[in-house]
């Protein structure tokens, strides 16, 4: 490959990957949506401890969802380091999901308000959602999908533009009670 | 990176802000450029202002007075101070610099970068013969022995893409960067079976078998078998099959390959044939590699190394290599090539041989070279080493040498920098008829990052 071969490539390569990848949003701009969420949650005051406790799950062994959790763990740790919810300070941590048990176990130590669900769970929701459900943790993900699998909150590109999905069901079972400008705000997933 | 990412988002969190204090400053009835006010009435910090109930209406004021900062967001900023209607108004900037680096990932794409640096000077009391060694010495001079970037990706484990652009001693000025290899690796069968197509390290030896010898190598400069029995940094096109296979507590390793090869590069004289001598063979090996494309010869060379290693450091290696290098075709190299190595401890023993018969018109030359390496970690800061090594050239006395050189490793910060260490080493040097040559020193600072 010559100079020029490699600036063609270099060149080229936003605009493949503004096609391939139109669809997710990064994870410093998922973060910042989550929490900036989590202030219209009338209830994050008695879900949440004196910290706002993030928990990224993921699945170990399965490299694109540690790859995401990497990531994820990044950007809250970025937000934490220069923003507050309602007053508190944020904390993170994540965690491999193993089983329900060891799960729920991680959500009450470290008491999550948050609980983000990497990549990697397609098909094997409904032990998670049970968990955040009985430890009112709210849940979120970058895939719609994730929403049909009982979790409640998913952020999404719409075209160039990022678009909060809600379950509203799901996150209500998860003990949010949302300001009516936040529903306004969100897309109510059908 | 974090850092930068952090001022990022800090910046834009900021950015948010302060547009909503502009938009804020408008007349009530003004039509600003961000939403509607979102910012619920639990949404405002645990501040001494109350919130009054949001009830703007739509597309007219930005955001309450009761979400109002009371100082720009900087550090401390509380998220309830952004407007979410402006964060979602934001376009996804997909294509900004980074965002391939998350986005791949979550596909089984591991992305790297990284480089060795080999930074130093050479010094000699007198001048080789042309073309002994890469570096002279004679004038002492500072040198770049070798600054490469290695770049690649593993693809779920199954794909390896791996390239490495070396800027080496002496290069062209106007493009001082080359490919020394650049490969892709599939998995077929687990560790046992990887095919390998490209340029690739042709798997010659203890030490060609590695991404750039000249780091590895303990001793700042490699032994002269690597430029006059086996060829320096060696990398040919074509297509390998190796693999790894577990024997009890060793392992055992092969690797066949098909190449280009080796080929004597052609004078041409000024009627634009070759020049006379020139396509009889007998080049020096140095001079034989690099041969990207066949434009002379189909024949294709062949080779391979099968090898026992074992996890304490144990190590041998029998390699072969066998192929045309006259652009006819008619005189053909064969490289035979042992490699041991050993661990005890903190003592490291390293040795190979290597024997190239490289066929000529009515003949051929038997070039011969070796080298044995000590080296005791003291301490993890301090490696004094001491190494013995040879050439014999067929016929040619003046070229021969046998070298005896003694050196050590100071690794600065063992802990901090592990891969940062400077390598110094003195070496006396005989001629084949047994004669003092030269006295030779060289230091290098290398590291790898």
């Amino acid at each position: 490959m010559n100079r020029r071969d490699a600036l063609s490539a270099l060149v080229a390569l936003p605009l493949i990957t503004r096609r391939a990848w139109a669809g997710e949003v990064p994870p410093d701009r998922q973060g910042t949506l989550i929490l900036r969420s989590l202030a219209y949650d009338r209830n994050l005051k008695t879900r949440a401890a004196a910290a706002v406790s993030v928990l990224v799950l993921f699945r170990n062994g399965n490299q694109p969802s540690e790859s995401m959790k990497t990531d994820m763990v990044g950007a809250f740790e970025e937000l934490a380091k220069s923003v507050t919810v309602l007053g508190r300070p944020v904390n993170v941590s994540s965690h491999p999901f193993v089983d329900a048990a060891s799960f729920e176990e991680k959500v009450r130590g470290v008491q999550a308000a948050v609980v983000y669900v990497c990549t990697g769970f397609d098909g094997s929701l409904a032990p998670i959602s049970e968990v955040t459900r009985r430890r009112s943790a709210l849940s979120v993900a970058s895939s719609e999908t994730y929403l049909a699998g009982g979790l409640s909150i998913a952020i999404v590109a719409r075209g160039t533009k990022p678009t909060i999905a809600l379950n509203l069901p799901a996150s209500q079972a998860e003990g949010c009670e949302w300001d009516p400008m936040f529903l306004r705000l969100a897309e109510i997933a059908k | 990176m974090r850092v930068i990412r952090g001022v990022i988002l800090v910046g834009c969190v900021g950015f948010v802000s302060l547009a909503n204090r502009m938009a804020r400053a408008d007349p009530p009835n003004a039509s600003s450029p961000l939403p509607p006010s979102d910012t619920p009435a639990t949404a405002a910090p645990a501040s001494s202002s109350p919130s009054p109930a949001p009830s703007s209406p739509p597309a007219t004021t930005a955001i309450s007075p009761a979400a109002e900062p009371s100082h720009p967001p900087q550090k401390n900023t509380d998220i309830s101070s952004v407007s979410l209607g402006s964060l979602l108004q934001t376009d996804v900037n997909v294509s900004t610099f980074g965002s391939a680096a998350y986005r791949l990932p979550k596909q089984g794409y591991s992305i790297y970068i990284h480089g060795t640096a080999n930074l130093g000077a050479v010094a000699q009391d007198k001048a080789d013969p042309t073309g002994l060694r890469e570096v002279g010495g004679d004038p002492w001079t500072f040198v770049r022995m070798a600054f490469n970037f290695f770049a690649g990706a593993s693809i779920n484990d199954v794909v390896f893409v791996e390239s490495e652009m070396k800027a080496a001693p002496v290069g062209d000025p106007d493009d001082p960067m080359s490919i020394r290899y650049a490969q892709v690796d599939v998995r077929i069968a687990g560790d046992y079976l990887l095919a390998r197509v490209g340029e690739f390290f042709v798997p010659m030896g203890g030490l060609n078998v590695y991404p750039d010898p000249d780091y590895l190598h303990k001793f700042p400069d490699t032994p002269l078998l690597y430029r006059h029995v086996v060829p320096q940094d060696w990398s040919e096109v074509g297509f390998q099959l190796y693999g790894r296979v577990p024997l009890g507590s060793l392992y055992g390793s092969y690797a066949l390959y098909a190449v280009n090869g080796l080929e004597q590069r052609v004078e041409v004289g000024s009627a634009g044939t070759p020049a006379a001598g020139s396509t009889e063979g007998g080049g020096a090996l140095f001079d034989l590699a690099f041969n990207h494309l066949d434009l002379n010869s189909r024949a294709k060379s062949l080779g391979g190394r099968i090898g026992l290693d074992s996890e304490d450091g144990l190590g041998i290696g029998i390699s072969g290599y066998t192929g045309p290098y006259t652009i006819d075709g008619r005189e053909s190299l064969h490289i035979g090539d042992v490699d041991l190595s050993a661990r005890f401890g903190q003592l490291s023993l390293k040795a190979e041989g290597a024997l190239t018969i490289q066929e000529i018109a009515g003949g051929h030359l038997t070039k011969k070279g070796f080298y044995a390496l000590a080296s005791y970690r003291v301490c993890p800061e301090f490696e004094p080493m001491l190494r013995l090594d040879g050439i014999t050239i067929g016929g040619t006395p003046a070229y021969d040498r046998t070298q005896l050189g003694i050196g050590a490793i100071v690794v600065p910060y063992p802990e901090k920098a592990s891969t940062l260490m400077l390598k110094a080493a003195y070496y006396a040097a005989w001629d084949g008829d047994g004669n003092f040559a030269t006295n030779r020193v060289s230091a290098l600072l290398a590291v790898a990052f």
